[in-house]
């Protein structure tokens, strides 16, 4: 029951963004398979006349469709960047196999008798193909489109991961956030869409192809001259796009970015594409003009993506500036200022305990560290800037260690059965479970210092936008981002309200 | 008229078809006969070009069908083939109207073609024409198919063993229909079958193919009383024991010529005792017409009688 619950609470709030992103998703679906149908229809028509090509395509496409749908995304970006388009490229590519294979059956099925028919009577080849030929193969032909139309509406799913929006981002956000409720409404709804087109393309099916086609006609002209009616009336803006990676805490931060920036720029729209994928996805996205920002961590610049051979520099202020520099020589792009708070991994443990212990740093936990078990996400508990540079610079020495998977060591640790974890410093969690986690006196941990980038042209171009960006630079302190991700990721209240909340009650926003 | 020149068919160095030459003439209802495989078929479909022969000429009214537009061509021929061959997604009338719509017909004259047409078929034209072919018999569809090959009333039907799939009461009624519409429409008809009873029954003239030759071309009498070679006499030899036709009869010496007085049943040569014997006992009477001679029940057991004992009459 409290599934259930959770999940009409959270249709209830994200109501209107998840009809934008289900619409997304059709709209996506529906492009996908109209092109498919497009291609695979006219192609098997073609090569019904060409069996020994028509049999080579046949043995493409099957070889395509076993291409994991992820590998395909991921050798598409390099062609097409990331977004829409590349998501509906691989749909299409997914789709026409089906559609091809069916449409290809049906026409060489035809009983041979017919087309001898048709032949003897005369008949132009218009005729032949469209009254006898397309009619006769039509039940196999719409089979193929059910499949790939369910086929598709699922995979689209994926579209989420290069940005391409859809109930995906909700699937997406909800694994990235743990959020049950955010993941069973995405693919729920996903898979009621995957049903409600299987049942009106079979209920289509029965419709007379000749009242089908004005339908479709009807329907086209609507649509474009919606679209049309829409461009027309509605001001010419400016229109940005800021996105961020996935999870609560770039999803709050995107949303200042836009609060500010439409507060001070009239003519400015902002479009945000939260949850939009890795850091090479965005970074991509970035430099094809795709996105104009995204909030990215210094220690990600000097460890992903420039390349250096300088280390995260333990100094804040000397970090930041090594991959301002960076990015501008390599990339010509622009690093704005750094707000407060660092999102830096950190050694964490229950508040009772920190306070039984008098535990304020690392260095006061490694004075007793042999009385206490850890539990350390696997990277961690491997990587040099990780538990073993913990134990020579700290001199840590656990009763015992072992690795957890990252989602279950914060629950282990507030259960008590573990007294130790790595972790973020703006981790929910820690506000949620009563955790602490304790200061780096040694400077150990690499600074991870969020900051909105973007390309310096854009910069240089927009003025006021990176001006307002600017407002937050020294701002938001690890409590706050700590105070905002909990009521976003526990309490599974919206990113854009927690973000609007903060800038209104710290005077950045009328 | 029809003229086949020198045809010859090969497959892979098989001949289809051998230095094949045929006349076939205007109204003729021709009747191709043969055993499965011996190139009837295919010697019907070199007429309408579905068969390119390998060398030689087809002609119609003159004319080499190899040098008229292929459609257009076809547009002018009927064609029925065995099972009726119907297309499943149209109705009855869209399929009757097919070479109409292809000849550009406006939906009334469509219209009125194919209901007169169903009614000389037999079939209630408002019980039929909204019909699928899956919701009509075997019969019922071989019907709709000869509808379809006539209604543009072409001047030329092909019908390539139209019933060989139907039971044998439908099979009779079907060609009753065959020989009412030949003597209605003045339409020349080429009609492949491997059931000599039928090419009896129907032909004006028969041609027996095998092997990719014709053996013999003739009127059914002729081919039943003088085989031209032994493979004709014996694919008909049932049929000269058991199936005498009236047309012998008459040639055997039996009968008396019609006189003003001679009125009433009226049978034509290609028919059968047993038929003439079923149709005096249905009718009571005991004479009946028979071009311009009088056959008479006393004449059906002399002739019988006759067999029996080897000899004719005379």
């Amino acid at each position: 029951m409290t599934v259930i619950n959770a999940i009409v609470a959270y249709v209830q709030k994200n109501g209107s963004d998840l009809l934008t992103a289900l619409w997304q998703h059709i709209t996506i679906s529906l492009i996908a398979m109209v092109i498919t149908i497009l291609i695979a229809v006219p192609l098997a028509i073609v090569l019904i006349n060409h069996r020994r090509v028509g049999e080579f395509i046949l043995q493409v496409a099957g070889v395509i469709q076993t291409i994991p749908s992820l590998a395909v995304l991921g050798i598409l970006i390099p062609f097409v960047g990331i977004g829409t388009v590349p998501a509906i490229i691989a749909l299409v590519l997914y789709a026409i196999m089906p559609v091809f294979q069916n449409t290809y059956a049906g026409l060489t099925n035809i009983d041979p008798v017919l087309l001898e028919a048709a032949d003897a009577l005369g008949v132009t080849p218009r005729f032949k193909l469209f009254r006898v030929e397309l009619p006769l193969a039509m039940p196999m032909i719409l089979s193929g489109i059910r499949i790939a139309t369910v086929l598709v509406i699922g995979t689209a799913t994926l579209a989420a991961l290069i940005g391409g929006g859809g109930l995906g981002t909700y699937i997406l956000l909800g694994i990235q956030t743990n959020n049950n409720a955010a993941l069973l409404v995405g693919a729920i709804l996903s898979a009621i869409l995957a049903l409600l087109a299987n049942l009106l393309i079979k209920v289509l099916a029965k419709v007379p192809l000749k009242r089908l086609g004005i339908g479709v006609l009807v329907l086209a002209v609507l649509g474009v001259g919606g679209s049309v009616g829409h461009a027309l009336f509605t001001k010419p803006t400016e229109t940005i796009t800021i996105a961020g990676k996935l999870g609560g805490e770039p999803e709050i931060l995107i949303n200042m970015y836009k609060d500010l920036i439409e507060q001070d720029n009239s003519n400015v729209k902002v479009i945000l594409k939260p949850n939009f994928g890795g850091t090479s996805f965005l970074f991509k996205g970035l430099q094809s003009d795709k996105i104009n920002v995204y909030p990215e961590f210094t220690g990600t610049v000097m460890q992903s993506l420039v390349k250096t051979n300088k280390g995260v520099n333990k100094n804040p202020k000397i970090a930041y500036q090594d991959a301002k520099q960076a990015l501008k020589k390599q990339f010509n792009l622009t690093y704005l200022k750094p707000m407060a708070y660092q999102n830096d991994y950190s050694v964490t443990v229950r508040a009772s305990t920190a306070k039984k212990y008098h535990l304020k740093t690392v260095s006061d936990l490694a004075a007793i560290s042999d009385q206490f078990t850890g539990a350390f996400d696997p990277d961690f508990y491997q990587q040099a800037d990780g538990y073993p540079g913990l134990k020579k610079t700290y001199g840590l020495h656990l009763k015992a260690a072992k690795t957890m998977e990252p989602s279950l060591r914060y629950e282990a640790l507030a259960n008590g059965r573990v007294d130790v974890t790595d972790g973020y410093t703006t981790d929910p969690q820690i506000k949620a479970d009563h955790l602490v986690a304790l200061k780096d006196d040694k400077s150990f941990f690499p600074s991870y210092q969020g900051a909105p980038l973007m390309k310096t042209s854009f910069a240089k171009q927009h003025p006021g936008i990176v001006k307002s960006l600017s407002k937050l630079s020294g701002k938001i302190s690890v409590s706050d981002m700590q105070n905002m991700n909990y009521q976003v990721t526990v309490k599974h209240r919206k990113a854009a309200v927690v973000a609007r909340e903060y800038l209104k009650a710290h005077g950045y926003l009328k | 008229m029809i003229e086949l020149v020198n045809v010859n068919k090969a497959y892979d160095e098989q001949y289809a078809l051998e230095n094949l030459n045929l006349t076939i003439n205007d109204g003729e209802l021709f009747v191709l006969v043969g055993p499965s495989g011996s190139g009837k078929t295919t010697l019907l479909k070199t007429i309408n070009r579905l068969i390119v022969p390998t060398s030689g000429q087809v002609k119609i009214d003159e004319q080499d069908v190899a040098s008229v537009d292929l459609q257009l061509l076809r547009r002018r021929i009927g064609y029925v083939l065995q099972t009726g061959a119907l297309f499943p997604n149209m109705t009855v009338e869209e399929n009757a109207s097919v070479q109409l719509d292809n000849l550009g017909w406006s939906t009334d004259k469509k219209h009125a073609r194919v209901a007169q047409l169903m009614a000389q078929v037999g079939l209630d034209p408002d019980a039929f024409l909204s019909r699928m072919p899956s919701e009509l018999s075997g019969g019922e569809a071989q019907r709709v198919g000869i509808v379809r090959a006539l209604a543009s009333q072409p001047k030329l039907v092909l019908m390539d063993e139209p019933f060989s799939a139907l039971d044998p009461v439908s099979r009779r009624q079907l060609q009753e229909i065959v020989l009412d519409l030949h003597r209605d429409l003045d339409t020349t008809i080429v009609f492949v079958t491997h059931d000599m009873h039928e090419a009896l029954r129907l032909a004006d003239r028969i041609g027996v193919v095998y092997n990719g030759q014709l053996q013999q071309v003739g009127t059914p009498e002729n081919i039943l009383t003088e085989p031209a070679n032994a493979f004709v006499g014996n694919f008909f030899a049932d049929e000269q024991q058991t199936n005498q036709l009236l047309g012998q009869v008459i040639a055997a010496g039996f009968g008396r010529p019609k006189e003003a007085e001679d009125i009433g049943l009226t049978m034509s040569k290609g028919q059968s005792l047993f038929e003439m014997a079923a149709t005096l006992n249905e009718s009571g009477k005991h004479q009946i017409i028979v071009g311009n001679m009088v056959l008479t029940d006393q004449d059906l057991i002399a002739y019988m009688a006759s067999l029996e004992s080897g000899g004719d009459r005379h």
